[in-house]
């Protein structure tokens, strides 16, 4: 009975979604708060699913189809844990919308992408069988193409392009993988398939697909390309929710069901480690604010890929709880600068400087998720990035654990620099674009956003200062 | 354990919140720092033990333990917090972010605290990365504007805590435990020996060792001297040599004399003779504190680097010496700071006359800083230096480069503040001068009383005991020797250049370390700048390689589609011939697959 507590998780923002265009019609102010309520309901049944996971009856349901074909639901502590994490920033990113997205057309189109978006994630977390993961996958595929391409200018709808065709080739590939499964199990149910041995060609095309989503060196390029999007779309599609779609796959297929080969323990560790080091290179010489997030965003996702891969249960443990810190950190990293190109109309860290004055909370919210990501204690990505480094060395693989250390401290180089570039140091504006008169105008962003930022980096702190508590939910994702 | 976190934290609290109110700020510092101090001193004289908070996420544990050690370093720290609290409430009364600069400098006592009392390595961790935010926040108050050097300072020091956190993870690794106590001692061979390479690095660059010193100097021309008095006078060098005491003296087996021993000795002597060298070409005594803080670093470190129980303890009695010296000249560099309006030498001259109190104590903690005979750092000093001779002449001949160069700088310094003419006017004042007086007795204390250099041997468990007189004649007459060459180039120098200020011209001048000096005040010598060019070249490579991936994609990839369809459509052209010539390519390769089936 409980098991429909996860459909409604999943439909509710499916379906409701496609309300939003018709109440936006007739009433602005109803259609957003409705969006958010739409998140909200996914958040309140993952919340819910919870008791399922520490009560020790994990809520779940079956759906019989024709020629004995089934699909169901099932919300595990993998599942519970990716769907709090992404429904909980995808919340907050919604609120943010409120105060970014108000001047713009098609918002009718943005929050319906934007939910039927989670109610997609929803259904990627909680699906128990292979074709609905991908089903779920490609509906994400598609909210992120027009999200992307939401300003509808040439360049941005040739990004949006871009990113759809390498993310849906990658879960084509995936997806003969899945075939290739099938036509060795008989069967698409994750559960009847629990521990089976699968080959190693599988495994490599299934991992096409999650590096793809994952944006993972050499599949990253779209990435960085969809930066052109608003900032809410790049926070929740970089950092919160579709680049964690790979990861959690991953960790799905790879850690709690199928049995690979031990030699995946250091190919993907290795890939992981080139695409973190290769990324942070070029983090360190963007000039566009949000290029530098996004290249950052692929360096950390190796980590959260290194820690899932490396075999450790303390690796796994922290490769979980790392997406949780990203999510949380990203996300406001994402929606800061957000705030910023709001108000300056301008992505080039040369032509910023000396914010902190003009915006001090966005830059007090920017340093906790920057901390965060540094993996600055209390927070909570000093104890992933130290469990996921600490879990390859148990591993026996020094060289790689060294290897992400000098990738941290490249994280640290590159985020301080942005930092200091945006809120510190000298004006950089061109006086005849942006006076100096012109900058002393510059204010805070409206409320709503300045709020959501907090939020996030409050967050960030609270999760590392009680990360006892995350970390029993994802120490049981292992068992 | 939670009071002398939680005891620090919450008063850092209160002072920002109480900003604007003189007196509170002062109830509230001395009573949280006398209380810390009490504490502090109650659980060195206790018994030993060790606690654990199960609040930490898997794989972790909160865990303290309080030893000999560690109460050492807690009252020593405890002590200093005392001086420098009291000289930030009376030196921020009108600053305009006096309250938030209080606000971090409690958050690092508490975090100093924290490290202190972990009990195992991944707290320590804990704590120490900690620090790095703090440093990074409290070297931007004042400086929005020109924020290098906080970034310089948050970059170098992630550096070193990184190499840090590898060092950790590898030890545990090894040793199956992150409890100290837990801990059997690690042969420096093979990983242990990566693992300690690792962690000495993290502590050398908590100390401002060479090469992780540069953000220190350029702090001096940024940053108030109160940070300066906090932060390179006390708490980088307690944290530094807490955790390398603990490396040779519980977690890892380190032999006098090997590569490793050598390794970290030549790094101490190297920044020994750096900084001491660098120091001889400032002007302003702020900066001059500064490099002299690198220098005695450089000091310690080689001390712990021999790995002898002489050698340890010598390190650890120069430490003590050294961050009380270090924090008292701080303090009374800012306290003449804020009476002349400057810190330059030249404007500085003849404070004996103006505030003969203040002189002596310069005089004091400048000696004892320097190793002068029977002071405190004396003491400290020959023990390093014996056990340096024990390990190699050729590296005591460079330690006592670096003793000529620092005694050049300081009998300079001494001369032109104590003895100088002219100068700026200013007048007395005992107030301000109390933290001073009171850190120029403890180093009288220590010159007189050795009774912490016993407690420092009881605490590392040495066999021997070396307190009261220097373990090496051979070392103390050389040292002697090189002070006495020190006062004669003094005084050949001045002859010279005819004023004291600029006795080292000849030094400076001389051919090859004239080029020297000149890359070094270019920054062609700082390794930060080598880190950030070399991080910047790969930037430039990996974005090359970016530009060529991009290309793929955006080019390559859509040409190909596209050139492939043109072809095709050029192929397909309607006429039959086309369309069997297919049907007969076709049914060869399925004939093929057939037949090879």
């Amino acid at each position: 009975m409980y098991g429909w507590i996860l459909v409604i998780g999943i439909l509710t923002p499916l379906l409701g979604a496609l309300l939003l265009p018709v109440i936006g019609k007739y009433n602005v102010k109803l259609r957003n708060r409705t969006a958010f309520a739409l998140v909200a309901v996914s958040f309140v049944c993952a919340a819910a699913a919870l008791f399922g996971v520490f009560g020790d009856k994990l809520f779940s349901i079956r759906f019989a189809l024709p020629l004995g074909l089934s699909f169901g639901f099932r919300a595990d502590a993998l599942a519970v844990f990716m769907a709090l994490t992404a429904s909980f920033v995808s919340m907050i990113i919604v609120l943010y919308s409120y105060g970014y997205i108000h001047h713009y057309e098609n918002q009718n189109e943005y929050y319906m992408m934007v939910v039927v978006f989670v109610g997609a994630m929803m259904g990627i977390v909680y699906s128990t069988n292979l074709i609905a993961l991908y089903v779920f996958w490609e509906i994400s595929s598609l909210c992120c193409w027009r999200l992307i391409g939401f300003y509808r200018q040439e360049i941005t709808i040739r990004r949006a392009n871009k990113t759809f065709l390498v993310t849906v080739l990658g879960a084509l590939i995936m997806l003969v993988g899945f075939f290739g499964i099938y036509g060795q199990t008989g069967t698409f149910e994750l559960m009847a398939m629990n521990g089976v041995h699968i080959p190693d060609w599988t495994v490599a095309l299934i991992l096409f697909g999650i590096l793809s989503k994952s944006a993972t060196f050499p599949l990253h390029s779209w990435l960085p390309d969809a930066g052109v999007a608003p900032s809410p779309v790049t926070s929740l599609l970089h950092a919160a929710v579709l680049v964690k779609i790979g990861v959690f796959a991953y960790a799905r297929l790879f850690i709690l069901t199928f049995d690979v080969s031990k030699s995946f323990q250091t190919i993907v560790p290795t890939i992981a480690a080139v695409s973190a080091l290769y990324c942070a290179g070029v983090a360190f010489k963007e000039n566009d604010i949000k290029r530098v997030l996004a290249y950052s965003t692929i360096s950390q996702l190796s980590f959260i890929l290194l820690g899932l891969s490396c075999g450790e249960k303390i690796g796994i443990v922290g490769g979980l709880l790392y997406i949780l810190a990203h999510s949380t950190a990203k996300a406001g990293l994402f929606l800061c600068a957000g705030i910023v190109e709001h108000s300056l109309h301008t992505k080039d860290m040369r032509k910023m400087g000396g914010l902190a004055k003009q915006m001090p909370l966005t830059a007090l919210a920017f340093a906790f998720c920057m901390f965060s990501i540094m993996g600055i204690p209390p927070f909570l990505g000093f104890f992933t990035k130290h469990m996921v480094i600490e879990g390859i060395i148990e591993n026996g693989n020094v060289l790689l654990g060294a290897l992400f250390i000098l990738c941290a401290v490249m994280t640290v180089l590159y985020l301080v620099r942005l930092y200091i570039k945006v809120f510190f140091g000298p004006l950089n504006f061109p006086t005849e674009t942006f006076t100096a008169e012109a900058f002393a105008k510059v204010k805070e962003g409206s409320k709503i956003m300045v709020v959501s930022v907090m939020i996030l980096g409050i967050a960030s702190l609270a999760l590392g200062i009680f990360s006892y508590l995350p970390s029993q939910l994802a120490s049981m994702i292992w068992g | 354990m939670a009071f002398m976190v939680g005891l620090p934290l919450l008063s850092g609290f209160l002072l920002w919140y109480y900003r604007k109110n003189e007196k509170i700020k002062l109830y509230v510092s001395l009573a949280s720092t006398v209380l810390n101090l009490l504490f502090a001193l109650g659980l060195y004289t206790g018994d030993p033990f060790r606690t654990a908070i199960h609040a930490a996420p898997f794989g972790f544990e909160y865990s303290f333990r309080v030893t000999n050690l560690t109460g050492m370093f807690l009252v020593l720290s405890a002590a200093l917090f005392i001086a420098v609290s009291y000289y930030t409430v009376e030196n921020t009364k009108t600053a305009q972010y006096g309250g938030l600069y209080l606000l971090y400098l409690y958050i690092s006592f508490a975090l100093v605290n924290g490290v202190l009392l972990s009990g195992n390595l991944a707290t320590i961790l804990f704590f120490w990365e900690g620090l790095m935010a703090v440093l990074f926040a409290i070297l931007l108050i004042g400086n929005s504007e020109n924020p290098k050097t906080s970034a310089k300072a948050l970059s170098v020091t992630a550096f070193s805590a990184l190499t840090l956190m590898l060092g950790v993870l590898l030890t545990v690794h090894i040793a199956h435990t992150a409890e100290i106590s837990e801990i059997e001692r690690i042969p420096v061979s093979g990983l242990g020996l990566f693992a300690f390479l690792c962690v000495m690095l993290g502590a050398l660059g908590q100390m401002g060792c060479f090469p992780f010193h540069s953000w220190i100097p350029k702090a001096a021309d940024d940053a108030p001297t109160a940070v300066l008095a906090a932060f390179p006078g006390a708490v980088n060098g307690i944290l530094g040599a807490y955790l390398a005491a603990v490396s040779v003296s519980e977690v890892f087996d380190l032999q006098s004399g090997s590569g490793m021993s050598v390794l970290v000795i030549v790094i101490g002597v190297i920044t020994f003779a750096l900084g001491a060298a660098m120091a001889l070409a400032q002007k302003e005594l702020k900066k001059l504190l500064a490099y002299t803080a690198v220098s005695l670093s450089g000091m310690v470190a080689a001390g712990f680097g021999t790995g002898t129980e002489a050698g340890v303890s010598g390190a650890v009695y120069a430490l003590l010496n050294n961050t009380i010296c270090l924090c008292g000249l701080f303090i009374l560099c800012g306290i003449l700071e804020k009476k002349a309006g400057t810190t330059e030498l030249s404007r500085l001259q003849g404070i004996l006359r103006k505030s003969p109190y203040a002189a002596i104590c310069f005089a004091v903690l400048s000696l004892s800083a320097l190793g002068f005979p029977l002071l405190g750092g004396f003491f400290a000093e020959q023990l390093i230096l014996g056990a340096v001779l024990d390990v190699s002449v050729v590296l005591l001949i460079f330690a006592l480069i670096g003793v000529f160069l620092m005694a050049l700088n300081l009998i300079r310094a001494g001369r032109i503040l104590l003895f100088g003419e002219g100068g700026v006017q200013f007048s007395n004042s005992h107030a301000a001068l109390i933290p001073v007086y009171v850190l120029s007795g403890l180093a009288l204390l220590l010159s007189v009383n050795p009774l912490p250099l016993k407690g420092i041997q009881t605490a590392l468990n040495a066999a021997a005991s070396f307190a009261g007189f220097p373990a090496s004649t051979a070392s103390m007459i050389a040292t002697a020797a090189v002070l006495l060459i020190a006062v004669c180039d003094h005084i050949f120098g001045t002859k010279k250049a005819g004023s004291a200020l600029d006795c080292c011209d000849h030094i400076r001048n001389a051919p090859v370390i004239r080029n020297l000096y000149g890359w070094a005040e270019k920054g062609y010598l700082d390794p930060y700048q080598w880190l950030v060019s070399l991080v910047g070249a790969y930037g430039s490579l990996c974005t090359r390689v970016e530009h060529g991936v991009s290309w793929v994609y955006d080019k390559g990839v859509p040409g190909l589609v596209k050139g492939t369809g043109n072809a095709l459509s050029r192929f397909v052209n309607g006429r039959l011939s086309r369309y069997l010539y297919l049907v007969v390519v076709g049914l060869i390769l399925l004939l093929i697959l057939f037949f090879a089936k």
